[in-house]
Protein backbone atom coordinates (compact mmCIF):
# COMPACT_ATOMS: atom_id res chain seq x y z
CA UNK A 1 0.00 0.00 0.00
CA UNK A 2 1.76 3.28 -1.19
CA UNK A 3 0.59 6.13 0.79
CA UNK A 4 0.29 9.46 -0.94
CA UNK A 5 0.37 11.84 2.29
CA UNK A 6 3.05 14.10 2.68
CA UNK A 7 2.94 14.91 6.54
CA UNK A 8 4.43 18.28 5.99
CA UNK A 9 2.68 19.71 3.46
CA UNK A 10 0.25 22.47 4.75
CA UNK A 11 -3.39 21.91 3.85
CA UNK A 12 -6.45 23.80 4.58
CA UNK A 13 -8.94 23.16 7.18
CA UNK A 14 -12.74 23.88 7.17
CA UNK A 15 -15.53 24.26 9.92
CA UNK A 16 -14.88 25.94 12.53
CA UNK A 17 -11.18 26.16 12.25
CA UNK A 18 -12.09 28.37 9.77
CA UNK A 19 -9.65 28.01 6.15
CA UNK A 20 -6.44 27.41 8.33
CA UNK A 21 -2.87 26.07 6.39
CA UNK A 22 -1.39 23.83 8.36
CA UNK A 23 0.57 20.64 8.14
CA UNK A 24 0.06 17.36 10.31
CA UNK A 25 4.50 17.08 11.10
CA UNK A 26 3.50 20.93 12.60
CA UNK A 27 -0.15 19.46 14.45
CA UNK A 28 1.85 16.06 15.65
CA UNK A 29 4.35 18.86 17.46
CA UNK A 30 1.59 20.50 19.12
CA UNK A 31 0.17 17.57 20.20
CA UNK A 32 3.25 16.26 21.87
CA UNK A 33 3.85 19.61 23.35
CA UNK A 34 0.36 18.96 24.39
CA UNK A 35 1.00 15.92 26.07
CA UNK A 36 3.93 16.85 27.69
CA UNK A 37 2.49 19.76 29.28
CA UNK A 38 -0.28 18.14 30.48
CA UNK A 39 1.88 15.41 32.29
CA UNK A 40 3.94 18.10 33.59
CA UNK A 41 0.69 19.64 35.25
CA UNK A 42 -0.57 16.55 36.75
CA UNK A 43 2.98 15.94 38.01
CA UNK A 44 2.78 19.22 39.65
CA UNK A 45 -0.71 18.51 40.78
CA UNK A 46 0.97 15.05 42.14
CA UNK A 47 3.46 16.90 44.25
CA UNK A 48 0.83 19.90 45.79
CA UNK A 49 -1.95 17.19 46.96
CA UNK A 50 -4.26 17.88 49.96
CA UNK A 51 -7.56 20.39 49.94
CA UNK A 52 -6.91 23.10 52.62
CA UNK A 53 -9.54 22.77 55.22
CA UNK A 54 -9.65 26.98 56.79
CA UNK A 55 -12.27 27.64 59.36
CA UNK A 56 -13.95 30.83 59.85
CA UNK A 57 -14.65 31.61 63.71
CA UNK A 58 -17.51 34.37 62.81
CA UNK A 59 -15.86 37.02 65.68
CA UNK A 60 -14.63 33.66 67.51
CA UNK A 61 -10.77 33.12 68.41
CA UNK A 62 -8.74 31.99 65.27
CA UNK A 63 -8.52 28.12 64.30
CA UNK A 64 -5.79 27.31 62.32
CA UNK A 65 -6.38 25.78 59.10
CA UNK A 66 -5.59 22.20 58.25
CA UNK A 67 -4.29 20.52 54.54
CA UNK A 68 -6.26 16.85 54.58
CA UNK A 69 -6.31 14.21 51.55
CA UNK A 70 -9.31 13.13 49.90
CA UNK A 71 -11.74 11.15 52.58
CA UNK A 72 -9.24 11.95 55.83
CA UNK A 73 -11.33 12.97 58.74
CA UNK A 74 -10.16 16.67 60.40
CA UNK A 75 -8.08 16.32 63.33
CA UNK A 76 -9.48 16.91 66.50
CA UNK A 77 -10.58 21.21 67.11
CA UNK A 78 -10.64 23.00 69.68
CA UNK A 79 -13.71 24.88 70.15
CA UNK A 80 -13.78 28.14 69.51
CA UNK A 81 -14.16 31.14 72.05
CA UNK A 82 -16.46 34.36 71.59
CA UNK A 83 -17.39 36.96 74.76
CA UNK A 84 -20.91 36.75 75.13
CA UNK A 85 -21.84 33.87 72.89
CA UNK A 86 -21.62 29.75 73.15
CA UNK A 87 -19.94 28.08 69.92
CA UNK A 88 -23.04 25.70 69.24
CA UNK A 89 -21.21 24.12 65.77
CA UNK A 90 -19.10 24.00 62.48
CA UNK A 91 -21.18 24.09 59.15
CA UNK A 92 -19.53 24.29 55.54
CA UNK A 93 -22.01 27.04 54.38
CA UNK A 94 -22.93 30.08 55.75
CA UNK A 95 -26.48 29.94 56.61
CA UNK A 96 -25.36 26.84 58.97
CA UNK A 97 -27.68 24.04 56.97
CA UNK A 98 -25.00 21.71 56.87
CA UNK A 99 -23.54 20.92 60.18
CA UNK A 100 -20.35 19.58 60.22
CA UNK A 101 -19.15 16.72 62.29
CA UNK A 102 -15.67 16.90 63.53
CA UNK A 103 -15.57 12.75 64.38
CA UNK A 104 -17.68 11.30 61.46
CA UNK A 105 -17.63 13.60 58.05
CA UNK A 106 -14.43 12.91 55.86
CA UNK A 107 -12.77 16.05 53.50
CA UNK A 108 -13.61 15.29 49.82
CA UNK A 109 -12.82 18.84 48.28
CA UNK A 110 -11.32 22.27 49.70
CA UNK A 111 -13.66 23.48 52.60
CA UNK A 112 -14.63 26.38 54.88
CA UNK A 113 -16.20 25.69 58.06
CA UNK A 114 -18.72 28.44 59.82
CA UNK A 115 -18.47 28.68 63.38
CA UNK A 116 -22.23 29.07 64.29
CA UNK A 117 -22.85 30.64 68.26
CA UNK A 118 -25.71 31.45 70.03
CA UNK A 119 -26.29 34.26 72.83
CA UNK A 120 -25.27 33.69 76.22
CA UNK A 121 -28.58 34.83 78.69
CA UNK B 1 -7.23 -8.68 11.56
CA UNK B 2 -7.63 -7.55 8.84
CA UNK B 3 -6.06 -3.72 9.27
CA UNK B 4 -2.89 -6.28 10.88
CA UNK B 5 -3.01 -7.96 7.84
CA UNK B 6 -2.19 -4.52 5.98
CA UNK B 7 0.42 -3.31 8.49
CA UNK B 8 2.15 -5.96 7.42
CA UNK B 9 2.05 -6.12 3.77
CA UNK B 10 3.32 -2.51 3.93
CA UNK B 11 7.05 -1.43 3.21
CA UNK B 12 9.00 -0.18 6.57
CA UNK B 13 8.37 3.53 5.91
CA UNK B 14 4.60 3.31 5.49
CA UNK B 15 4.28 0.89 8.42
CA UNK B 16 6.11 3.27 10.39
CA UNK B 17 4.04 6.00 9.62
CA UNK B 18 0.37 4.16 9.80
CA UNK B 19 2.03 3.12 13.11
CA UNK B 20 2.64 6.84 13.99
CA UNK B 21 -0.87 7.79 12.98
CA UNK B 22 -2.64 5.44 14.99
CA UNK B 23 -0.96 6.45 18.16
CA UNK B 24 -1.43 10.19 17.21
CA UNK B 25 -5.15 10.21 16.38
CA UNK B 26 -5.83 7.68 19.79
CA UNK B 27 -3.21 9.54 21.61
CA UNK B 28 -5.91 11.41 23.85
CA UNK B 29 -7.59 7.72 24.56
CA UNK B 30 -4.08 6.69 25.35
CA UNK B 31 -3.05 9.26 28.19
CA UNK B 32 -6.41 8.54 29.62
CA UNK B 33 -6.21 5.36 29.96
CA UNK B 34 -2.73 6.01 31.43
CA UNK B 35 -4.07 8.59 33.56
CA UNK B 36 -6.79 6.10 34.90
CA UNK B 37 -4.93 3.34 35.29
CA UNK B 38 -2.30 5.22 37.54
CA UNK B 39 -5.05 6.33 39.19
CA UNK B 40 -6.32 3.16 40.11
CA UNK B 41 -2.40 2.31 41.14
CA UNK B 42 -2.76 4.49 43.55
CA UNK B 43 -6.27 4.71 44.94
CA UNK B 44 -8.15 1.30 44.10
CA UNK B 45 -10.68 2.13 46.09
CA UNK B 46 -11.44 5.23 42.38
CA UNK B 47 -12.83 2.12 40.39
CA UNK B 48 -15.24 0.54 43.99
CA UNK B 49 -18.83 0.17 42.88
CA UNK B 50 -19.36 3.27 44.91
CA UNK B 51 -17.13 5.17 42.41
CA UNK B 52 -18.54 3.57 39.39
CA UNK B 53 -21.76 4.62 40.43
CA UNK B 54 -20.54 8.24 41.00
CA UNK B 55 -18.96 8.90 38.00
CA UNK B 56 -21.99 7.25 36.45
CA UNK B 57 -24.90 9.50 38.11
CA UNK B 58 -21.86 12.46 37.25
CA UNK B 59 -21.85 11.08 33.09
CA UNK B 60 -25.73 11.35 33.11
CA UNK B 61 -25.73 14.65 35.11
CA UNK B 62 -23.46 15.69 32.18
CA UNK B 63 -24.89 14.26 29.23
CA UNK B 64 -27.97 16.02 27.84
CA UNK B 65 -25.80 19.36 27.60
CA UNK B 66 -23.03 17.83 25.57
CA UNK B 67 -25.52 16.29 23.39
CA UNK B 68 -26.84 19.56 22.68
CA UNK B 69 -23.17 21.33 21.97
CA UNK B 70 -22.73 18.16 20.13
CA UNK B 71 -25.31 19.12 17.57
CA UNK B 72 -23.78 23.00 17.33
CA UNK B 73 -20.01 21.53 16.61
CA UNK B 74 -21.63 18.74 13.83
CA UNK B 75 -23.15 22.38 11.89
CA UNK B 76 -19.38 23.35 12.49
CA UNK B 77 -20.26 25.62 15.14
CA UNK B 78 -20.09 26.07 19.21
CA UNK B 79 -22.07 27.63 21.65
CA UNK B 80 -20.29 28.97 24.63
CA UNK B 81 -23.86 29.99 25.94
CA UNK B 82 -24.38 26.83 27.35
CA UNK B 83 -23.42 27.00 30.84
CA UNK B 84 -25.52 29.90 31.38
CA UNK B 85 -28.54 28.54 30.00
CA UNK B 86 -28.28 25.60 31.88
CA UNK B 87 -27.93 28.49 35.10
CA UNK B 88 -30.82 30.03 34.07
CA UNK B 89 -33.20 27.05 33.62
CA UNK B 90 -31.67 26.22 37.43
CA UNK B 91 -33.10 29.16 38.89
CA UNK B 92 -36.14 29.21 36.83
CA UNK B 93 -36.89 25.83 38.17
CA UNK B 94 -35.57 26.38 41.36
CA UNK B 95 -38.04 29.60 41.31
CA UNK B 96 -40.80 27.20 40.61
CA UNK B 97 -40.00 24.52 43.32
CA UNK B 98 -39.20 26.90 46.69
CA UNK B 99 -41.23 25.76 49.21
CA UNK B 100 -40.40 29.27 50.75
CA UNK B 101 -40.12 31.40 48.14
CA UNK B 102 -38.47 34.92 48.27
CA UNK B 103 -38.47 35.61 44.50
CA UNK B 104 -42.05 35.01 44.36
CA UNK B 105 -43.22 35.66 47.91
CA UNK B 106 -46.61 33.92 48.18
CA UNK B 107 -46.23 31.77 45.27
CA UNK B 108 -46.45 28.21 46.38
CA UNK B 109 -44.77 25.32 44.73
CA UNK B 110 -46.20 24.83 40.67
CA UNK B 111 -46.25 20.98 39.15
CA UNK B 112 -43.27 19.93 38.08
CA UNK B 113 -44.45 19.38 34.54
CA UNK B 114 -45.57 23.32 34.37
CA UNK B 115 -41.72 23.61 35.98
CA UNK B 116 -40.42 21.49 33.32
CA UNK B 117 -42.24 23.43 30.48
CA UNK B 118 -41.34 27.03 31.70
CA UNK B 119 -37.44 26.12 31.50
CA UNK B 120 -37.83 24.24 28.12
CA UNK B 121 -40.21 27.04 26.56
CA UNK B 122 -37.02 29.67 27.65
CA UNK B 123 -34.20 27.30 26.44
CA UNK B 124 -35.99 26.96 22.73
CA UNK B 125 -36.34 30.68 22.76
CA UNK B 126 -32.78 31.12 23.62
CA UNK B 127 -32.19 28.70 20.86
CA UNK B 128 -34.10 30.53 18.47
CA UNK B 129 -32.29 33.94 19.08
CA UNK B 130 -28.69 32.02 18.60
CA UNK B 131 -29.84 30.00 15.42
CA UNK B 132 -31.74 32.85 14.04
CA UNK B 133 -28.89 35.40 14.09
CA UNK B 134 -26.42 32.54 12.56
CA UNK B 135 -28.84 31.01 9.91
CA UNK B 136 -30.04 34.76 8.96
CA UNK B 137 -27.41 37.17 9.49
CA UNK B 138 -24.24 34.49 9.39
CA UNK B 139 -22.75 35.89 12.39
CA UNK B 140 -20.04 33.46 13.60
CA UNK B 141 -21.19 31.21 15.83
CA UNK B 142 -18.70 32.63 18.81
CA UNK B 143 -20.21 36.06 18.27
CA UNK B 144 -23.93 35.04 18.74
CA UNK B 145 -22.99 32.89 21.93
CA UNK B 146 -20.81 35.01 23.62
CA UNK B 147 -23.68 37.69 23.59
CA UNK B 148 -26.50 35.68 24.81
CA UNK B 149 -24.04 34.16 27.42
CA UNK B 150 -23.53 37.68 28.67
CA UNK B 151 -27.17 38.45 28.64
CA UNK B 152 -28.39 35.23 30.01
CA UNK B 153 -25.96 35.88 32.74
CA UNK B 154 -27.01 39.40 33.18
CA UNK B 155 -31.06 37.92 33.79
CA UNK B 156 -30.03 34.77 35.76
CA UNK B 157 -28.42 37.92 37.82
CA UNK B 158 -31.75 40.23 37.86
CA UNK B 159 -33.65 37.15 38.75
CA UNK B 160 -32.05 36.32 41.68
CA UNK B 161 -32.79 39.67 42.64
CA UNK B 162 -36.08 39.31 42.67
CA UNK B 163 -38.90 39.95 45.47
CA UNK B 164 -37.05 39.77 49.35
CA UNK B 165 -34.21 37.03 47.48
CA UNK B 166 -31.40 40.23 46.82
CA UNK B 167 -29.26 37.97 44.75
CA UNK B 168 -28.77 35.06 47.78
CA UNK B 169 -28.66 31.52 46.84
CA UNK B 170 -32.03 29.73 46.11
CA UNK B 171 -32.37 26.45 47.98
CA UNK B 172 -35.20 24.72 49.99
CA UNK B 173 -36.94 23.26 46.92
CA UNK B 174 -39.87 21.12 47.21
CA UNK B 175 -39.57 17.44 48.15
CA UNK B 176 -41.68 16.37 45.33
CA UNK B 177 -39.01 17.86 42.92
CA UNK B 178 -36.22 16.56 44.57
CA UNK B 179 -37.54 13.10 44.48
CA UNK B 180 -38.76 13.51 41.25
CA UNK B 181 -34.75 13.99 40.11
CA UNK B 182 -33.13 12.38 43.09
CA UNK B 183 -35.70 9.94 44.48
CA UNK B 184 -33.82 6.30 44.04
CA UNK B 185 -34.55 4.49 41.11
CA UNK B 186 -31.98 1.77 42.22
CA UNK B 187 -29.45 0.80 44.65
CA UNK B 188 -26.04 -1.23 44.01
CA UNK B 189 -25.10 -2.23 47.20
CA UNK B 190 -25.12 1.28 49.48
CA UNK B 191 -24.47 3.47 46.31
CA UNK B 192 -27.75 5.06 45.07
CA UNK B 193 -28.50 5.41 41.22
CA UNK B 194 -31.23 8.28 41.17
CA UNK B 195 -33.95 9.14 38.85
CA UNK B 196 -32.31 11.64 36.82
CA UNK B 197 -29.88 8.56 35.42
CA UNK B 198 -33.19 7.08 34.14
CA UNK B 199 -34.48 10.67 32.20
CA UNK B 200 -30.85 10.77 30.88
CA UNK B 201 -30.71 7.74 29.26
CA UNK B 202 -34.27 8.32 27.62
CA UNK B 203 -33.16 11.91 26.26
CA UNK B 204 -29.75 10.11 25.24
CA UNK B 205 -32.25 7.51 23.27
CA UNK B 206 -34.27 10.39 21.52
CA UNK B 207 -31.45 12.42 20.68
CA UNK B 208 -29.59 9.11 18.83
CA UNK B 209 -32.62 9.01 16.75
CA UNK B 210 -33.14 12.42 15.96
CA UNK B 211 -29.37 12.37 14.60
CA UNK B 212 -29.48 8.98 12.89
CA UNK B 213 -32.95 8.71 11.59
CA UNK B 214 -34.85 11.84 10.88
CA UNK B 215 -34.48 13.97 7.73
CA UNK B 216 -33.45 16.88 10.75
CA UNK B 217 -30.50 14.60 11.41
CA UNK B 218 -29.44 14.27 8.27
CA UNK B 219 -30.12 17.76 7.41
CA UNK B 220 -27.37 18.55 10.46
CA UNK B 221 -24.80 16.58 9.51
CA UNK B 222 -25.13 17.76 5.79
CA UNK B 223 -25.59 21.20 6.92
CA UNK B 224 -21.71 20.76 8.38
CA UNK B 225 -20.33 18.78 6.07
CA UNK B 226 -21.14 21.56 3.30
CA UNK B 227 -23.63 24.29 3.91
CA UNK B 228 -23.46 25.31 0.27
CA UNK B 229 -23.75 21.31 -0.95
CA UNK B 230 -26.66 21.32 1.41
CA UNK B 231 -28.50 24.01 -0.13
CA UNK B 232 -28.14 22.54 -3.71
CA UNK B 233 -29.65 19.87 -2.91
CA UNK B 234 -32.75 21.07 -1.27
CA UNK B 235 -32.20 21.34 2.46
CA UNK B 236 -33.30 24.09 4.18
CA UNK B 237 -30.72 25.43 5.85
CA UNK B 238 -31.53 28.23 7.71
CA UNK B 239 -33.94 25.96 9.10
CA UNK B 240 -32.16 23.20 10.04
CA UNK B 241 -29.41 25.29 11.84
CA UNK B 242 -32.20 27.54 14.07
CA UNK B 243 -34.08 23.95 15.00
CA UNK B 244 -30.28 22.81 16.13
CA UNK B 245 -30.00 25.48 18.39
CA UNK B 246 -33.09 25.16 19.93
CA UNK B 247 -32.57 21.60 20.74
CA UNK B 248 -29.56 22.56 22.29
CA UNK B 249 -31.73 25.12 24.30
CA UNK B 250 -33.89 22.43 25.51
CA UNK B 251 -31.23 19.99 26.13
CA UNK B 252 -29.58 23.06 28.28
CA UNK B 253 -32.59 23.37 29.91
CA UNK B 254 -33.28 19.98 30.88
CA UNK B 255 -29.85 20.04 32.37
CA UNK B 256 -30.24 22.87 34.41
CA UNK B 257 -33.63 21.32 35.22
CA UNK B 258 -31.67 17.98 36.78
CA UNK B 259 -29.25 20.29 38.41
CA UNK B 260 -30.99 22.53 40.42
CA UNK B 261 -32.62 19.88 42.45
CA UNK B 262 -29.36 17.57 41.86
CA UNK B 263 -27.15 19.99 43.50
CA UNK B 264 -30.43 21.43 45.67
CA UNK B 265 -29.28 24.76 45.74
CA UNK B 266 -28.77 27.67 42.98
CA UNK B 267 -27.00 30.61 42.36
CA UNK B 268 -25.73 32.80 39.73
CA UNK B 269 -21.87 30.46 39.41
CA UNK B 270 -24.38 27.83 38.28
CA UNK B 271 -23.98 26.16 35.03
CA UNK B 272 -20.29 28.15 35.17
CA UNK B 273 -17.66 26.51 32.75
CA UNK B 274 -20.54 24.02 32.02
CA UNK B 275 -19.93 24.79 28.55
CA UNK B 276 -16.16 23.70 28.64
CA UNK B 277 -16.30 20.43 30.04
CA UNK B 278 -18.97 19.92 27.12
CA UNK B 279 -16.97 21.03 24.23
CA UNK B 280 -14.01 18.67 25.66
CA UNK B 281 -15.89 15.61 26.26
CA UNK B 282 -17.43 16.18 22.27
CA UNK B 283 -14.20 16.71 20.96
CA UNK B 284 -12.74 14.09 23.06
CA UNK B 285 -15.48 11.48 21.96
CA UNK B 286 -15.09 12.34 17.57
CA UNK B 287 -17.20 15.15 17.33
CA UNK B 288 -15.44 17.19 14.78
CA UNK B 289 -14.93 21.14 14.88
CA UNK B 290 -14.61 20.13 10.68
CA UNK B 291 -18.27 19.70 11.10
CA UNK B 292 -20.95 16.90 9.77
CA UNK B 293 -18.90 14.13 11.86
CA UNK B 294 -20.35 12.94 15.28
CA UNK B 295 -22.06 10.24 17.36
CA UNK B 296 -23.87 10.29 20.15
CA UNK B 297 -21.86 7.24 21.32
CA UNK B 298 -18.72 9.79 21.09
CA UNK B 299 -20.38 12.25 23.24
CA UNK B 300 -21.25 9.40 25.86
CA UNK B 301 -17.67 7.97 25.93
CA UNK B 302 -16.23 11.50 26.17
CA UNK B 303 -18.29 12.72 28.78
CA UNK B 304 -17.66 9.47 30.26
CA UNK B 305 -14.07 9.57 29.85
CA UNK B 306 -13.82 13.46 31.58
CA UNK B 307 -15.79 12.53 34.43
CA UNK B 308 -13.52 9.40 35.34
CA UNK B 309 -10.37 11.68 35.02
CA UNK B 310 -11.98 14.42 37.15
CA UNK B 311 -13.29 12.15 39.80
CA UNK B 312 -9.67 10.56 40.30
CA UNK B 313 -8.00 13.58 40.26
CA UNK B 314 -10.52 14.20 43.10
CA UNK B 315 -9.65 11.03 44.96
CA UNK B 316 -5.59 11.95 44.41
CA UNK B 317 -6.91 15.26 46.19
CA UNK B 318 -5.28 17.09 43.22
CA UNK B 319 -5.97 21.18 43.09
CA UNK B 320 -9.31 21.74 41.75
CA UNK B 321 -7.92 25.00 40.21
CA UNK B 322 -5.35 22.74 38.15
CA UNK B 323 -8.52 20.80 36.83
CA UNK B 324 -9.00 23.92 34.83
CA UNK B 325 -5.77 23.99 32.93
CA UNK B 326 -6.04 20.05 32.75
CA UNK B 327 -9.63 21.04 30.73
CA UNK B 328 -7.80 23.52 28.87
CA UNK B 329 -5.19 21.49 27.56
CA UNK B 330 -7.41 18.40 27.11
CA UNK B 331 -9.46 20.78 24.79
CA UNK B 332 -6.00 21.80 23.05
CA UNK B 333 -4.94 18.43 22.18
CA UNK B 334 -8.07 16.71 21.45
CA UNK B 335 -9.16 19.54 18.41
CA UNK B 336 -5.17 19.59 17.68
CA UNK B 337 -5.85 15.43 17.07
CA UNK B 338 -9.20 16.28 15.53
CA UNK B 339 -7.30 18.44 13.27
CA UNK B 340 -4.68 16.08 12.16
CA UNK B 341 -7.80 12.88 11.55
CA UNK B 342 -9.46 15.24 8.66
CA UNK B 343 -5.76 16.60 7.26
CA UNK B 344 -4.40 12.98 6.94
CA UNK B 345 -7.64 11.65 6.12
CA UNK B 346 -7.49 14.63 3.18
Amino acid sequence: MESNNNHSEKKELKGFYGKAKISVKILDIAIVIGIVALFAVLTFGMNHRGYTVTFDSNGGTMVEPQKKMYGDHLDPVEPPTREGYEFLYWANDIFGNNPWNIEKDVVTEPLKLYAFWQQKE
Amino acid sequence: MKKLDELKAMNPADRKRAIGDLLMNNAMFIIIAITILYIWIRVPSFLSVTSIINIMNLTAAKLPIALGVGGCIILAGTDISAGRQVGLAACIAAGLQLTVNKLFPGLAVQPIPLALLAVIVVGAVIGLVNGFCMAQFKVHPFIVTLSTQLIVYGFILMFLQFGTNGGQTLSGMSEGYRDFISGTLFKVGTAKVPMYVLYSIIITAVVWVIWNKTAFGKNMFAVGSNEDAANVSGVNVKKTIILVFMMAGILYAITGFIDAARIASVNATTGLNYEADAIAACVIGGISFVGGIGKVSGAIIGVLLLQVIFVGLNFLSVDANLLYIVKGLIILVACCIDMRKYLVRK
